[in-house]
């Protein structure tokens, strides 16, 4: 009878700490998630910042329209949360509109997220037009985007297509250069 | 026969400081002396208002610079370009200062062991010694912050102070020779009016007027003067008629 009574407190306190060992373990991955959504949502911000910048920076052909149409093509939350509180801002006076892709017309800027999907048609429906590309995945500007958000040792740092940009017979200021990471000719 | 009269015949002449030829020549140089300090002041007072003028212009014009350098380190928030705008200014040691500030006040980057004031208008003067000034960082009709810029104007003030050494000497250089032309000026007026009151003096006490003063000049000396010989042989003549 004693011993039937040990076995069963020993099962039971096994069973406790099994539960306690899984409810700690729920927990540190539930606050891991969240510091990666924080961090996700400012890594978003943040590229959302240097779009904006290098808005502020670059010159379109024509006189500039009262808005400024930012086209945006991704699968992620973040990313589309972020460009939307950027939406009506004004920068330099314009308007910013952002609006998903596809269309690709009339599009003063287009950024591709990582997680878009067909970028290649996107690119290749840009090409042309006076559009400024701007992506964040790799190799964006060997498919012709003309600038590449890149991380690097916790930064963000942007590559420069500077063809691409005289090929889209766009401006983009020498201050602007000078904190590129590169510049490709 | 008719006798020159010498300045020796005087009877009796007046104080050193109550003489004709002192009190003009005190006169003169007293107006030199205030000319030259007038001058002086003057010259000092638009040397310190062009210096004071040009050391906010140019400390603007520097902020400015600043500014334009800083439109896309701010833009990005890149803090290494932050710190390399602000690095150019180690090329004016006059500069102590520089804050780099974004649209909503957060100081983003320092440099400098001056203490900054909390304004952003123009700040300090010549007399003050520094100079603070602020000049908004600006692309296209988007405001992205502020740089500040504290500036020493020791040297300036150094400058000043030797203007105002050379002005002084100077001024004290040009009043002293005013002081010596004016002393001869005075002498060459003031002589022959001695002159013809010593010999009014002496004609009084001798009753001599055959006494004559030499020619002086053809200004209005000179005419009393000759009026004066004149009046004398006039008189020189009707005596003895007078006598006998």
């Amino acid at each position: 009878m004693l011993h039937s009574l040990r076995r069963r407190w020993t099962a039971r306190r096994a069973l406790a700490r099994t539960l306690a060992c899984l409810c700690l373990c729920l927990g540190a991955a539930g606050a891991g998630s969240a510091h990666a959504q924080v961090q996700a949502q400012d890594e978003a911000a943040l590229k959302v910042k240097i779009t904006l910048s290098l808005t502020r920076f670059a010159q379109w052909p024509g006189t500039p329209a009262d808005t400024l149409r930012i086209c945006l093509a991704q699968r992620d939350a973040a990313i589309a949360r972020a460009f939307a509180e950027a939406d009506g801002q004004t920068v330099n006076g314009r308007r910013i509109q952002v609006a998903p892709v596809p269309p690709v017309v009339g599009c003063n800027v287009l950024y591709v997220h990582a997680s878009a999907e067909r970028t290649t048609d996107l690119f290749r429906a840009a090409a042309g037009s006076a559009t400024l590309i701007i992506g964040d995945a790799d190799g964006t500007l060997a498919q012709g985007g003309m600038v590449e958000l890149v991380a690097v040792n916790d930064l963000l740092r942007f590559d420069v297509n500077m063809a691409a940009i005289r090929h889209a017979q766009l401006g983009l200021s020498s201050q602007v250069l000078k904190l590129a990471r590169q510049v490709r000719e | 026969m008719t006798t020159t009269a010498s300045p020796s015949s005087v009877a009796e002449r007046p104080g050193v400081f109550q003489r004709l030829g002192v009190r003009l020549a005190g006169l003169l140089g007293l107006g030199a002396l205030i000319s030259a300090l007038l001058a002086m002041m003057t010259m000092l007072a638009l040397a310190s208002y062009y210096v004071d003028r040009d050391s906010k212009a140019e400390a603007l014009q520097t902020a400015r610079g600043v500014a334009f350098a800083l439109q896309a380190p701010v833009s990005f928030a890149d803090g290494q370009g932050i710190r390399d705008a602000v690095a150019v200014l180690r090329a004016r040691p006059q500069i102590l200062g520089a804050w780099v500030h974004d649209k909503s006040g957060t100081l983003l980057h320092a440099a400098g062991t001056a203490v900054l004031r909390p304004t952003r208008s123009t700040q300090g003067g010549l007399a003050d010694g520094w100079l603070q000034v602020t000049e908004p960082i600006v692309v296209g009709s988007d405001t992205l912050g502020h740089v500040t810029l504290h500036v020493s104007l020791a040297d300036a003030q150094r400058k000043l102070q030797a203007q105002a050494l050379a002005a002084a000497g100077t001024s004290l250089l040009a009043a002293f020779v005013a002081l010596l032309l004016s002393q001869r000026l005075a002498r060459r007026i003031s002589v022959p009016v001695a002159q013809l009151a010593a010999t009014a003096s002496t004609i009084t006490q001798e009753q001599n007027y055959q006494l004559r003063l030499p020619p002086a000049g053809s200004d209005e000396v000179g005419i009393a003067v000759s009026a004066f010989n004149h009046m004398l042989a006039e008189i020189e003549r009707r005596v003895p008629r007078c006598s006998s």
